[in-house]
């Protein structure tokens, strides 16, 4: 019993510790940004753990180049959002391609060094994507802050240039739009 | 050994070479380079053998296979290479995934965050006699995914016996909440039902619970995590698993609190406590990881009702090629 009461005390602790923001009108409802490396080691500094680290090969170093996008929302009310995000090399082929949180999480799953019987780190990538990554391209957003990830995924490296394309649009306001060369 | 290097190599040169397919070739393990007793001894951490994994698939990901092999390097008698770890092909259709070989039922799996360390730690996989079969997952519901497994064993078997044995499993995703699964095993001599949630819903903090009831067998299991990643570096976890075996209880509790001393450099201090006997056991580990994929462990724990003092600095690996 006192296990049991030890661990709702944790929990609760831990809960009350990490308060959910709430949205700030004088900020912007939506943001599109290059997640910077800080933001990216909060979910981890191993390979093993964190799904937004590209997988590395013993020999050929990267196997993938990852650009993750941050996207931050601050919404006044729940809206339904819909997203298109599109990478482009100078051909005007696909430069690479963007993973929301199911294609993301199978991507994974097929590059792991682990079965999933022997995987040491659990399913720790799987719960960082489900918690963080975009959930879909269409999907409805509650009111208030909250920061969403989306990868964008190529073998190493990302043909160069890129034009990265990202556009935001929201029930409840106006478009976002994000341009960005990668050179 | 050599079939193996060769395969390994014509496989990852495929890969290299073609756009249309990913492939991944994959080695883990560990070895115990000295211990307290001055031994060594070449073991994995945990399951005591190496593995070798092959995976590949359509670059848009509709079909693919793995396989893995175990004990690759050791060349002991009783652990020949060859023993096939897991294998299995699978088509991604407009409503399902299917996978036919060695498959699992890691959709409807649930978890605790440190499942190794607590007798309970998540529900079982599908394995012996039932581990080859037919799996079709859905792929056209959202966030829920149901499930159907259908064992087909390797010793011929009456075909309508074989659909007693049936799996079904479910899991649904709750966005900004979290996970639950659940799956229901048939197979006799198993009759399992598992169940498990897991929150995700406030930052840096992960809560979780699995149970899982072995009606043939008269087990039942239980188990609570919580994870804390909120203070700058630091990570706590705490982990605790209750089974009762054929009307016998027992419970164990695990805590640990780690911090990244830098990007290569991981420690972390322990403590355990097993109602069996009222063992408690506490410890400490400093990880140090270097060139994409090796780990130096260097571990030390004392176990208090055995009055011992252990040591050992073991190698892991786990590296792709």
């Amino acid at each position: 019993m006192f296990i049991w009461a030890a661990f709702s005390v944790f929990s609760l602790l831990a809960i009350s510790c990490a308060s959910t923001p709430q949205n700030d009108p004088a900020l912007p409802a939506i943001e599109i940004t290059i997640a910077s490396p800080d933001e990216i080691r909060q979910f981890g500094i191993k390979q093993g753990e964190n799904p937004y680290l590209e997988p590395t090969s013993l020999l050929k170093g990267k196997l993938n180049e990852f650009l993750i996008l941050k996207i931050h929302f601050n919404l006044m009310e729940r809206s339904k959002v819909s997203i298109i995000a599109q990478s482009m090399k100078e051909d005007g082929s696909e430069a690479g391609r963007f993973y929301t949180a199911k294609d993301f999480a199978a991507f994974w799953d097929q590059r792991d060094i682990y079965t999933e019987d022997e995987n040491p780190y659990g399913n720790t990538k799987l719960i960082t994507i489900q918690r963080s990554c975009l959930p879909s391209l269409d999907f409805f957003q509650n009111s208030g802050a909250r920061d969403y990830y989306l990868p964008l995924v190529s073998s190493y490296p990302i043909p160069r240039p890129a034009k990265i394309y990202v556009q935001v649009a929201p029930s409840s306001g106006e478009s976002v739009v994000f341009n960005y060369l990668l050179e | 050994m050599k079939k193996l290097i060769v395969l390994l190599l014509a496989f990852a040169m495929v890969g290299a070479v073609s756009a249309q397919v990913t492939t991944a070739v994959a080695l883990s393990g560990g070895i115990t380079l000295v211990n307290d007793a001055g031994q060594s001894a070449f073991a994995r951490d945990g399951s005591g053998y190496d593995t070798i994994t092959f995976k590949g698939s359509e670059k848009d990901g509709k079909y693919g296979f793995s396989v893995g092999y175990k004990n690759v390097l050791n060349d002991a008698a009783a652990n020949t290479f060859g023993g096939l770890n897991s294998w299995n092909a699978w088509y991604k259709g407009q409503y399902a995934k299917i996978t036919l070989g060695n498959t699992s039922n890691g959709t409807f799996r649930a978890y605790l965050a440190k499942y190794w360390k607590t007798a309970f730690g998540r529900a079982s996989y599908i394995a012996g006699t039932e581990s080859y079969g037919i799996s079709a997952e859905s792929t056209t519901l959202g966030d829920l995914i149901v499930g159907v497994y259908l064992p087909v064993p390797e010793a011929a078997t009456n075909s309508v016996d074989m659909f007693k044995n049936m799996n079904f499993g479910v899991k649904y995703t709750m966005k900004d909440v979290g996970f639950a699964q659940a799956y229901v095993d048939l197979h006799t001599g198993d009759n399992k039902v598992s169940g498990g949630f897991t929150y995700t819903g406030v930052k840096n903090f992960t809560g979780y619970v699995a149970t899982e009831l072995a009606l043939d067998a008269t087990k039942y299991s239980f188990g609570v995590a919580a994870k804390y990643t909120g203070i700058d570096k630091l990570a706590l976890l705490a982990q605790a698993s209750d089974i009762i075996n054929a009307g016998v209880n027992s419970f164990d509790v695990y805590a640990e609190a780690g911090y990244d001393v830098t990007d290569a450099i991981f420690a972390s201090a322990w403590g355990k406590f097993k109602s069996t006997g009222s063992a408690f056991s506490a410890g400490a580990f400093v990880d140090y990881s270097f060139a994409n994929g090796l780990t130096l462990e260097a571990n030390g724990s004392y176990d208090v009702a055995a009055a011992a003092l252990a040591a050992d600095l073991t190698l892991y690996y786990g590296v792709s090629f």
